[in-house]
């Protein structure tokens, strides 16, 4: 019986969150209501390859090619778009949503110098940027090149806002990021990673900074999430989370659901959003990281998260695998004092649903589990 | 002298023979395959003719071009091909995709000490290193376990090249909308 309502779509007038999430990457799947839906990022499942929630859809009997009305990269960093592309041509009627910080041509000059194929397998994510805009000229030239253009999400832009008619649930999407400076650093940033004459040829890997990171605030009937995507404090009065705080024109309503930035960093953390941005004890959700020898959140973080809110939910462990080898090979890593480590072990997946006037109902599947216990 | 080098080549190959023979019953597997992005190596053939006696042998006596470095033996039981993405003051981090098998993607973090002192200066971010592990038999016949850390040099960027891909940026660009503010601003 579990396993029957795990497979339900949800209700028309029902909210739904979820988040997807393997030891690297995530993907949230909104619910606006009245059977639409909006993907942020992409991740992929470790065990069958494929995206996460093009999976999902399939369990829970969602047609991605009608329901999708929004498909957004909240950044260019490839744990949250893997996988984008293929879920982009599948979703035949979204619109791509984008930063603005990759709205520029030298972005695209990037993206089709990677496409040169310089390693057997290209690993930075501008892959799927190639295939969503390969996608968008099919769809341009199936329609004599009248395509509306991709949205680029700056601070303080809507989105999408539902058609409301009596009975449907109103919905709107905002974004409150990136600011103009952080728009400015990252377009700089992607300048400097277009191919220069006579330099050598080499993988294209954007710097681990996550000030155009794009930040929604979502709406539908009377429920607000704020999903924080991996946008950090910087301590730059132009950029980061300050900016946020400090915009009057971003939409007011508290958010009862958080989608914790930045994998429950510190650096991801601002008192001042969870006193003014969040209502009193809500859920808090994250998917970790475990790359480059950083592992998030850390404990730190998770006491902190658990301070804050005892309904905090990670969507998996933090574990990392070492692959079995041949014996001979295990020996030289271990002389070596190497220990190559799987990017990926695992999925998670936490979905929370409510219908308007009703209290949140919190389901974790697969590897998903509570933060503040795995604290204690 | 051809004549000559014919029974030391007969030789060698014996000798190299048993060798591969030697690691293909111990490692019956796929993975007998390559060690550095090249076949497992059978020796460099070349064919000549005598030219003292062209009508002796119709078909021209073989010989190997010899060398320490082709006596050696080497064979790759583990390979990746990888691409550094953070550097740090002695160490960088690489993302590693396995040519070996079908294992999903990993991640290392090596010392610059596990670079070869002519790579060093190749190691940057987005720079691409195959890495080989595996046996390696050399010129006095000794077997050892070997890493092989080799960062490849790529080309420079052309005009040519260059010009091609900001061609395609523009078509895609004009196509789909993508960019239109921005040249707008350029513009103005």
């Amino acid at each position: 019986m579990a396993g029957e309502h795990r497979t339900k779509s949800p209700k028309l007038d029902e909210i739904e969150i979820s988040l997807f999430g393997p030891g690297y990457g995530e993907c949230i799947a909104v619910h606006l209501g009245n059977g639409q839906w909006m993907v942020v990022d992409s991740c992929i499942d470790p065990k069958s390859r494929e995206p996460a929630v093009i999976q999902y859809f399939s369990q829970i009997g969602v047609d991605p090619a009608t329901s999708v009305r929004l498909i957004i990269a909240s950044h260019w960093h490839d744990d949250h778009i893997r996988g984008l592309g293929q879920l982009f041509k599948k979703c035949t009627s979204a619109e791509f949503v984008c930063s603005e910080a990759l709205g520029s041509q030298d972005f695209l000059e990037v993206v089709y110098a990677q496409g040169e194929r310089i390693m057997a397998e290209n690993i930075s994510g501008l892959d799927e940027f190639h295939e969503i805009i390969d996608e968008l000229k099919r769809r341009a030239q199936a329609v004599g090149g009248r395509l509306e253009p991709p949205i680029f999400a700056v601070a303080d832009r809507c989105l999408w806002q539902s058609v409301v008619s009596s009975v449907d649930v109103p919905c709107t999407v905002h974004a409150l990021s990136p600011s103009d400076a952080a728009l400015l650093a990252s377009k700089l940033e992607i300048a400097r990673l277009s191919p220069k004459i006579k330099t050598p040829k080499r993988g294209i890997w954007p710097s681990g900074k996550n000030h155009a990171a794009v930040v929604l605030w979502v709406s539908v009937g009377d429920r607000v999430a704020l999903l924080g995507s991996d946008l950090e404090e910087t301590g730059d009065p132009y950029s980061g989370w300050q900016v946020i705080l400090k915009s009057t024109r971003k939409p007011q309503a508290k958010a009862s659901i958080f989608k914790v930035p930045h994998h429950g960093s510190a650096t991801g953390d601002n008192p001042g959003v969870w006193k003014e941005m969040l209502a009193d004890d809500p859920i808090a959700v994250l998917s970790p990281y475990m790359l480059c020898g950083l592992t998030l959140p850390q404990k730190s973080d998770i006491d902190r998260l658990c301070s804050l809110t005892k309904k905090a939910f990670i969507t998996t462990p933090q574990k990392s695998r070492v692959i079995k080898r041949e014996s001979a090979v295990e020996k030289t890593l271990k002389d070596l004092n190497l220990s190559p480590k799987q990017v990926n072990i695992s999925i998670g997946h936490i979905r929370l649903r409510a219908t308007q006037g009703e209290p949140w109902k919190v389901e974790l599947l697969q590897e998903a589990q509570s933060l503040c216990k795995q604290s204690a | 002298m051809i004549r000559g080098l014919s029974s030391t080549i007969a030789q060698d190959d014996t000798l190299q023979n048993q060798l591969v023979a030697q690691f293909e019953r111990q490692y019956p597997s796929e993975r007998m395959k390559a060690f550095l992005g090249q076949d497992a190596p059978k020796g460099t053939t070349a064919r000549a003719v005598d030219e003292n006696n062209p009508s002796e042998d119709r078909q021209p006596p073989l010989f190997r071009v010899t060398s320490n470095v082709t006596e050696q033996m080497a064979i790759a039981l583990q390979r990746w091909e990888g691409m550094v993405t953070t550097i740090k003051e002695d160490t960088f981090v690489a993302r590693l995709k396995d040519l070996s098998t079908d294992i999903a993607e990993e991640e290392v973090e090596m010392t610059m000490r596990d670079v070869s002192d002519d790579d060093k200066d190749l190691v940057q971010i987005g720079a691409i290193f195959y890495w080989s592990i595996g046996y390696e038999t050399t010129a006095t016949r000794q077997v050892k376990r070997t890493s092989i850390i080799k960062f490849r040099r790529l080309p420079a960027w052309s005009a040519h090249e260059l010009n091609t891909i900001k061609k395609r940026a523009a078509e895609a660009a004009m196509a789909i909308g993508w960019g239109a503010q921005d040249e707008v601003a350029k513009a103005g």
